[in-house]
């Protein structure tokens, strides 16, 4: 099996403050982790560091490219109907052909010629998720990708996670709802001092 | 490249189509037109002057195309981008070019209206270039959401589409004013324009409102 993500002691900060302690883990071909933790722990920051959308972190990193991060914002124009926005990134993605099968896989062929911003939070997300389709990329990055989803459209997630692993990918999935994958991994607040805030005193 | 010509087709179809977008012109339109009237004589444009107008336009260029960034920033599409480890090169350029082609096109008539009038040619010629211009947005959008409605059937809100209107008939009643005398008319103009601009602005802040909730 080959790796697809490595991370060794592996930590993000932000204003010099260590969010979690440090992190090994290995990300293999088919394997999927499920990143748990409390709220503002660092499951987002940690994704959008290996995203390279932010910079701060400490330890090594090995990352197979491409990757797919899918934050908890979909990257559409508001008034833009659904199809316009999906067709945006399968063009800037050049694949043109995988749009049809990923309207009809998360079942959003009905609600395509819809604005954006008419659709319901579950809707929306089931269209950012249908971005996973349309990107050849071995490992995701998902963040709450379950958030706002029915019972159906998590069941179609977990059929596109089973094929993405299927094909030899990998996952790394911020989540709160259990996702009953095998790989877990659990973020946690350092209790050293340097991790202390000081909120000043009145004398 | 290829990005790039998605990008400006992405950033044209917003400038020239998105409702909230157009406001912008025609509110820059009834300002220029406030100052015009209120500061300089119509008959004795110099140099410094128009110069002016420029800076006003490349001031209005810049806060539109900062402000163009900051919803793309606010949607998450930039960082969707950054995320894509591709340059943002692109992205900045056409940007910033549909911006000056949907602006100095607008801009560029008004200019040119200057300029005749500077030339003692009849000051109706500026204002009927607002009403072209004003009627030519307008009657785009307006045809651009029947297009959605009836071939793509989006489903756009019907009161987006009559606002959209309002542009479309206004300049047409304001044909039928130029019956008065001159200076009652470019009295009328900006006044109705800034009215016009801020009743159209409060109504699109409702609809994005109305919207997200």
């Amino acid at each position: 099996m080959s790796d697809i993500l490595e991370l060794c002691n592996f930590s993000t900060h932000r204003n010099g403050i260590i969010l979690f302690e440090p992190l090994s883990l290995t990300i293999e071909a088919g394997q999927a982790y499920e990143l748990r933790g409390g709220n503002g722990v660092g499951k987002t920051s940690l994704l959008e560091t290996l995203s390279g959308l932010y910079k701060g972190f400490k330890g090594k990193v090995f990352l197979h490219k491409p990757y797919l991060y899918i934050s908890r914002r979909a990257p559409f124009t508001q008034d833009e109907t659904l199809l316009e926005n999906l067709s945006f990134w399968a063009s800037f993605w050049k694949s043109s052909e995988n749009l049809s099968k990923a309207l009809a896989t998360w079942d959003l062929k009905s609600l395509s010629r819809l604005p954006y911003n008419h659709l319901s939070q579950g809707q929306q997300q089931r269209a950012n998720l249908a971005r996973l389709s349309l990107k050849s990329a071995p490992l995701w990055l998902l963040d709450e990708p379950t958030a706002a989803l029915d019972r159906q459209s998590i069941a179609t997630f977990k059929n596109a996670l089973t094929d993405h692993l299927k094909q030899g990918g990998g996952a790394l999935i911020a989540t709160h709802y259990s996702l009953d994958l095998t790989q877990q991994i659990t973020l946690k607040v350092p209790k050293t001092e340097s991790n202390a805030f000081t909120l000043g005193s009145v004398t | 490249m290829m990005h790039f010509q998605l990008f400006f087709k992405r950033d044209i179809k917003q400038v020239f189509f998105n409702p909230r977008l157009l406001i912008l012109p025609l509110g820059f339109f009834t300002v220029s037109f406030f100052l015009l009237h209120f500061t300089v004589s119509l008959n004795t444009i110099n140099e410094q002057e128009t110069a002016l107008y420029w800076v006003i336009f490349i001031l209005s260029t810049t806060g539109v195309l900062g402000q163009n960034i900051a919803l793309d920033y606010d949607g998450g599409f930039l960082q969707s981008l950054q995320s894509e480890k591709k340059s943002l090169h692109f992205y900045i350029i056409s940007k910033a070019l549909s911006l000056m082609v949907g602006w100095t096109f607008s801009f560029w008539v008004f200019f040119m209206s200057l300029q005749i009038l500077q030339n003692e040619i009849t000051p109706h010629l500026a204002l009927q270039s607002f009403i072209i211009i004003a009627s030519l947005s307008g009657a785009l959008s307006f045809l651009y959401c029947l297009f959605d409605a009836l071939f793509l059937r989006a489903k756009r809100s019907p009161l987006l589409s009559l606002i959209l209107l309002v542009p479309f008939i206004l300049p047409l009643l304001i044909l039928s004013l130029l019956s008065l005398e001159q200076k009652e008319l470019m009295s009328l103009v900006p006044v109705s324009g800034y009215a016009l601009f801020l009743s159209l602005g409060s109504f699109f802040l409702t609809q994005k409102a109305l919207n997200h909730t």
